[in-house]
């Protein structure tokens, strides 16, 4: 059944660009489909998430649910981190428009990257982020888009299991195996590879 | 309320406490196992990848509970903070019935000789509490045979000269060989190492009315839907329950042993499923909550006689606690190493678990057990990005091909790696919750560090074209091998239970569990947890027909 928290990208960034007009960025509380966050905040976070996992010959996070599964989390089990990530996102966009005079969202690809990697590494200026540690807002952020992202996807992420065709993992990977002698799934070919670790 | 009285009472129906009831049971005495958690049937078992006893990132699958559990942890620092099961630092066991059996991965190692005499093969350890069991591995060998058997256990330890003196080869074969194995045997074979085929709780064919393994990749931290996973909730529990001697109560919680003003238990009080506090009368208690609970319950259960617990007069409870530390390192390949068949682990070394030079122990090594996607993204090699486009080429390109070996090193025991009762926070019950607290010695850190190497070195051979070794780190070590707690000794000065596993100036109350390790072993901690339960219940039913137990 589809989870009604669930949006795809087009659908996101409809809703998204219909409400950014409404709502200022961390007022109020939920609206829309989400549960604990704002459009505006999801919207930012969808971009952030992007980053982390961006969309290339596979799906990116964005595209995988990675909002709506975060947003559940932060409704449900990890109720405890939507201040942190309010605020977060909240200083996030600050950052943006401090340095680039406009949105996060609106911040080219790459500027969102270098943003990111600042706000990763704690080298925040000015009052932007008073109340919330950059790089553990970060922490958060990229541990909880890799959990969408690669995660089962009961819980709102992973849609269309796209990570784990990605990799190759037989789809669905919970399943048994004849005993012996076990037919060894055929083996895909792998894209080649566009960069090896180490040359980022 | 009281109820009708007992002979024994069993807190706890994990490794220990299962195959305890069954025996007890078996011999004809009455027994009623308390269990804080509930069953978990094999039709229900789902595998969430971010809910379940591997990888608890969204809540543990198997309990305790979330929110009637909290512990409070202390870091290096001396910083406390509330946890709760989910988190590492929680050192969580799972609350079920049959305990961490139902999800554990089910590798069935005995200890060497030499892990029960870790003291006069070392010496004296600065700084440590090492010393030796007051057993032999002699003295456990036909009750780790008796496991083997009764329980079930695959595998073909043969080729491994460093094992100890066996009877019987293992009841069932191994499972034909993944593609890891494929790969590192050839490559250990040319360093001149023994690999074999590892023991694993788990049926390689049909045994005992439950079917062989699936070879599903996703095994351990679940339940087997198939029920091919050899826990004591599908063995000896059932056996126990079938004498119609043991009444199994689930959801029941501990609150304290009770004991009388001539140091004689008289039975356990603990809070019903309906959260209503009762008290059981029995004969003798049995301890079985796994080493951090049943350190609790003995520091709570304090009398005129024991103002700081059970067994705890020389300050011995809680202490010495340790799991293992996991050391290993990751192999990428050029080649395909995955090919999605499980359980998991299936080839390891021994050739590591002693005679390091200069290091008092070791462990054994083993392909790593399990690859959920989530947990592989945080492999990639120091030094490169882990997010953004490299990531992505990273995960598509080793994901299916890299080989983790890892094991556990023995640990040397520190008197400050301990559990004590919190004197603030308390449970949903009311009850004082643990606190945990202390580090790991140096030596431990740098034997890791070296199982580490060794392992690079085996991943180099198997032609990985880059290596990277996961290292040891300086926090407490718990978690699912959690052992040591309730010391067994000869010396009731330095110990919690004598060599009967009866805690010291009691004369009736047991603890059976990992507690009671003096040292853990370079392996998973399990079969020597049974086999040691197999050989304690069997003292406590000669004593019980000498008379000595009955109140």
């Amino acid at each position: 059944m589809d989870d009604p928290y669930d949006v795809d990208r087009r659908d996101f960034l409809k809703t998204g660009a219909t409400a950014a007009a409404a709502t200022a960025v961390g007022c109020g509380g939920p609206t829309g489909r989400w549960r604990a966050l704002t459009e505006d905040e999801a919207k930012i976070l969808a971009a952030a998430c992007d980053q982390i996992v961006p969309p290339d010959q596979d799906p990116g996070a964005a595209q995988a649910g990675a909002v709506a599964f975060i947003d559940r989390q932060l409704a449900t089990r990890l109720k405890d981190r939507l201040e942190v990530y309010q605020r977060g996102l909240r200083a996030l966009d600050a950052m943006a428009r401090r340095r680039h005079g406009k949105p996060f969202t609106d911040v080219p690809f790459d500027a969102q990257t270098a943003l990111l990697q600042d706000v990763e590494k704690g080298q925040v200026e000015g009052t932007d982020w008073s109340g919330v540690q950059p790089a553990a807002f970060f922490g958060l952020v990229l541990d909880h888009t890799m959990m969408a992202f690669y995660g089962d996807p009961r819980h709102g992420g992973n849609r269309g299991r796209v990570s784990w065709k990605m990799l190759g993992v037989p789809d669905p990977p919970i399943r048994g195996r004849l005993h012996e002698a076990p037919a060894r799934p055929a083996v895909a070919p792998l894209p080649p590879p566009s960069a090896a670790p180490g040359k980022g | 309320m009281a109820l009708p009285r007992v002979n024994a009472v069993v807190v706890g129906s994990g490794a220990g406490g299962g195959v305890t009831a069954c025996v007890l049971a078996e011999a004809g005495l009455s027994v009623v196992m308390l269990e804080r958690g509930r069953w978990h049937s094999p039709f229900e078992e789902r595998k969430d990848d971010l809910v379940n006893q591997r990888n608890s990132s969204l809540g543990v699958a198997y309990g305790p509970d979330e929110d009637k559990n909290p512990r409070v942890f202390v870091d290096l620092e001396g910083r406390a903070r509330i946890v709760r099961p989910r988190e590492g630092e929680y050192s969580a066991n799972a609350a079920c019935v049959g305990g961490g059996t139902v999800s554990y991965g089910g590798q069935a190692w005995r200890f060497m000789p030499q892990d029960f005499r870790m003291r006069s093969l070392y010496g004296a350890v600065a700084h440590s509490t090492l010393e030796d069991w007051p057993l032999s591995y002699d003295d456990l060998e036909p009750y780790y045979e008796r496991v083997e058997y009764e329980l079930g256990v695959s595998g073909d330890v043969e080729p491994n000269p460093f094992k100890g003196p066996r009877r019987k080869p293992l009841p069932m074969p191994p499972m034909s060989p993944t593609r890891e194995h494929e790969i590192l045997e050839p490559a250990a074979l040319r360093l001149g190492l023994h690999p074999f085929d590892l023991p694993l709780l788990i049926n390689s064919v049909p045994r005992s009315g439950r079917s062989a393994c699936m070879r599903v990749r996703w095994c351990v931290g679940f339940g087997c839907e198939t029920g091919a996973k050899n826990g004591t909730h599908n063995t000896v529990i059932p056996r126990a329950l079938a004498t119609g001697n043991c009444h199994l109560r689930t959801r029941c919680v501990a609150k304290q042993v009770l004991v009388d003003g001539h140091g004689r238990a008289t039975g356990v009080a603990y809070f019903d499923e309906n959260d209503r506090l009762r008290e059981q009368p029995a004969d003798l208690v049995v301890v079985s909550g796994g080493a951090t609970e049943s350190a609790r319950l003995l520091l709570l259960s304090k009398g005129r006689l024991f103002p700081g617990g059970i067994g705890n007069r020389y300050d011995w409870v809680g202490r010495n606690l340790q799991g293992h530390t996991y050391t290993g390192a990751v192999g990428f390949f050029e080649q395909e190493t995955y090919d999605d068949v499980g359980p998991g682990a299936c080839i390891a070394i021994c050739d590591y678990n002693h005679g390091n030079p200069g290091l008092a122990g070791g462990g054994m090594l083993a392909n790593d057990f399990i690859r959920l996607p989530y947990q592989f993204v945080r492999e990639n090699p120091p030094g490169t990005p882990r997010w953004g486009r490299a990531h992505k080429d990273f995960m598509r390109r080793y994901y299916r091909r890299s080989i983790l070996v890892f094991g556990p090193t023995q640990e040397i025991p520190v008197w400050d790696a301990r559990v004590q009762l919190d004197p603030e926070v308390k449970d949903h019950w009311g009850i004082p919750v643990l606190r945990l607290s202390g580090g790991k010695h140096a030596q431990s850190i740098e034997i890791g560090n070296h199982q580490a190497r060794k392992a690079a070195e085996w991943l180099r051979e198997a032609g990985a074209s880059l290596v990277v070794e996961r290292k040891a780190g300086p926090g407490l070590s718990g978690h699912q091998h959690q052992a040591g707690t309730c010391r067994m000794g000869n010396d009731p000065r330095t110990s919690v239970v004598d060599r009967d596993c009866r805690v010291h100036d009691m004369a009736n109350v047991f603890v059976v569990d990992a507690s009671v390790h003096v040292t853990n072993g370079g392996f998973n901690p399990v079969l020597t947890i049974m086999a040691n339960a197999f050989r304690a219940s069997e003292g406590i039913v000669k004593a019980w027909r000498g008379g000595g137990l009955r109140g």
